[in-house]
């Protein structure tokens, strides 16, 4: 059996979870096995899971364990797996779901595979992760009763597929104060900020050839001209030209609009990590052979300061 | 204050990574040695931290004889001492790294008494298992957070946020406590000429390192499929302009 861990907003399944589940149906129809889930949440979760196809669902629903605590949560699943002996234990790759991976994982002396796109499980199996920034596939070989993976984030969609019943099934763990030493003390909501790097259908992003935060001004009104919004590789945020949350790449903003404009930006692949899911790419850059144009769909080679402000000329005029 | 940093060299690959024939190692050939963001702002942390509160900062890395170049860097910034734990075998697991890390934590604390705090940066920038940190909490039976946005040290305890998807965790963990570190936590400074300097004269410490048999079994890379694409040139200079809009127009974000 796969067990997987949902994560919940609201009374209900978030994507990540839901593309999980759509993983681990994937890896079913390999082995035979059937799905359950477990959440730290509400038996209402068991119709929204049944429509995925989880027929059965562990419900934790202890109050001390609503706030996260990361090893609380890993200590409750190591108990439950101990209880109904899953083959997999599988997480969305969030923040959460890999912390918690990690604790089963040291509590459990098993190895976890964390940013899984793809496993072949045949008589050892063989787990394709993504590793760095998603620019190579990494293979490795597990061989454990149980396997601990966590999801690449957006390799699959999630999609429905009903199970005609889904049981729920409260689970009450045994845990000790220890296990609560990092817990969430209060949560503040996000700030509402309107159109952001990861939603805008148009994306500006300046690199290392903007050469000054003054130099972001000619981006900024073609920004305002095509409705986008502009980032900036981390060149531009170490130097201080552009704020932090406005950096696009790896360690940044992962973005995917429908046009991403890369000014002055060679493309490390640590920046590609955070912008190739854009639908279409166009680069301007003086450097005719700067790596990110074999990521790119379109190229201007030439100097942005000049280009830039002859594009929104041209904008203006037509 | 007594803070270890732990940091992660890897080849600095800029736009393409090219791999060994066999598969199992970056081509680093011509490539330099570089730490991932995450590392820089865990260093840059800790020196904040040491200059507010006093003590010492200890960076350690695991890896090839050449990784003292890193140390070294983190020592002019502003760190006080390196570790690095050597071995020439690549491809070490998340678990034989916070084997190693372990051991020789437990050694230095009996020997000079406890860190305080030991940072980690979130997760590497080649393999990215984000794990070690947590292992290694784990190991020493310490709280800890992974992948942190902000820090402030009131006492005996660590103020922690974190921004997850549902807004910004709030933490308050006693020390001592392992936390992993996110990019953007601080603006890491660049070594200056007089670090620099200095750093040649600062200790490092020299361990000799071998893996253990636990962990994932490491096969190999493959390039992602999406690494072979060509732009279409538009054209050179402020003349292309024309056709950047007949583009834009194209896709229908301009009428």
């Amino acid at each position: 059996m796969i067990l997987v861990l949902i994560e919940h907003r609201d009374g209900q399944p978030d994507i990540p979870s839901l593309q999980t589940l759509s993983f681990a149906r994937s890896l079913a129809a390999q082995t035979g096995d059937s799905i359950e889930a477990v959440a730290f949440g509400p038996d209402s979760l068991a119709g929204r899971l049944r429509d995925h196809g989880v027929s059965r669902y562990h419900s934790i629903a202890d109050e001390q364990l609503m706030a996260y605590a990361s090893e609380a949560w890993a200590v409750s699943l190591k108990q439950l797996a101990d209880l109904i002996s899953p083959k997999v234990l599988l997480a969305p790759g969030s923040i959460k779901g890999n912390e918690v991976m990690a604790y089963v994982g040291a509590l459990s002396a098993l190895s976890v595979v964390t940013n899984v796109c793809q496993v072949d499980a045949g008589n050892d199996w063989r787990v394709t992760r993504s590793s760095w920034g998603g620019s190579l596939f990494e293979k490795v070989l597990i061989d454990q009763d149980l396997a601990l993976l966590t999801m690449a984030n957006n390799n699959v969609e999630a999609s429905e597929s009903a199970v005609d019943v889904c049981d729920t099934v409260s689970f009450t763990p045994a845990l000790e104060k220890k296990y609560f030493r990092a817990q969430v003390k209060s949560l503040e909501n996000p700030v509402d900020e309107g159109m952001s790097l990861k939603t805008a259908p148009v994306v500006i992003g300046g690199g290392r050839g903007v050469g000054s935060s003054e130099g972001f001004g000619v981006l900024e009104e073609l920004g305002e001209i095509l409705k986008g919004v502009v980032g900036g590789s981390r060149v531009t945020t170490n130097n201080g030209w552009r704020a932090h949350r406005h950096q696009i790449g790896l360690t940044g903003n992962h973005i995917s609009p429908k046009l991403y404009i890369a000014c002055g930006i060679s493309g490390a692949i640590q920046h590609m990590a955070g912008c190739k899911n854009s639908d279409n790419i166009l680069v301007i850059n003086t450097d005719e052979n700067a790596p990110i144009l074999s990521h790119a769909d379109y190229g201007v080679i030439g100097d942005l300061h000049e280009i830039v402000p002859a594009i929104i000329k041209e904008i203006k005029n037509s | 204050m007594n803070i270890l940093v732990c940091i992660k060299q890897i080849p600095d690959v800029g736009g393409k990574i090219k791999l060994s024939e066999d598969g199992r190692d970056i081509d680093s050939t011509n490539l330099g040695l570089t730490i991932s963001p995450h590392e820089e702002c865990a260093v840059e942390q800790a020196i904040q931290l040491v200059k507010a509160e006093g003590g010492s900062a200890t960076v350690l890395t695991l890896g090839i004889a050449d990784s003292e170049n890193q140390l070294r860097d983190s020592l002019a910034r502003g760190m006080n001492k390196g570790v690095l734990l050597h071995t020439e075998i690549s491809n070490w697991n998340a678990n034989q790294i916070a084997h190693a890390i372990t051991d020789t934590i437990k050694k230095m604390e009996t020997d000079n008494g406890s860190f305080d705090l030991i940072l980690f940066g979130s997760e590497s920038a080649d393999r990215g298992n984000a794990q070690v940190g947590i292992l290694v909490a784990h190991a020493l039976d310490r709280p800890s957070v992974n992948g942190i946005n902000g820090l402030e040290i009131a006492g005996n305890i660590a103020l922690i946020k974190r921004d997850s998807d549902e807004g910004t965790e709030n933490y308050e963990l006693d020390l001592p406590a392992v936390l992993s570190v996110k990019d953007g936590m601080n603006l890491p400074r660049f070594p200056s000429l007089k670090g620099t300097v200095m750093a040649k004269k600062k200790p490092i410490q020299f361990i000799e390192v071998q893996p253990d048999d636990t962990g994932i079994g490491f096969l190999k890379f493959e390039p992602t499929p999406e690494q072979s694409k060509q732009a279409v040139i538009l054209g050179t200079g402020p003349e292309a302009a024309a056709d950047v809009v007949q583009v834009l127009k194209k896709l229908e974000l301009l009428r």
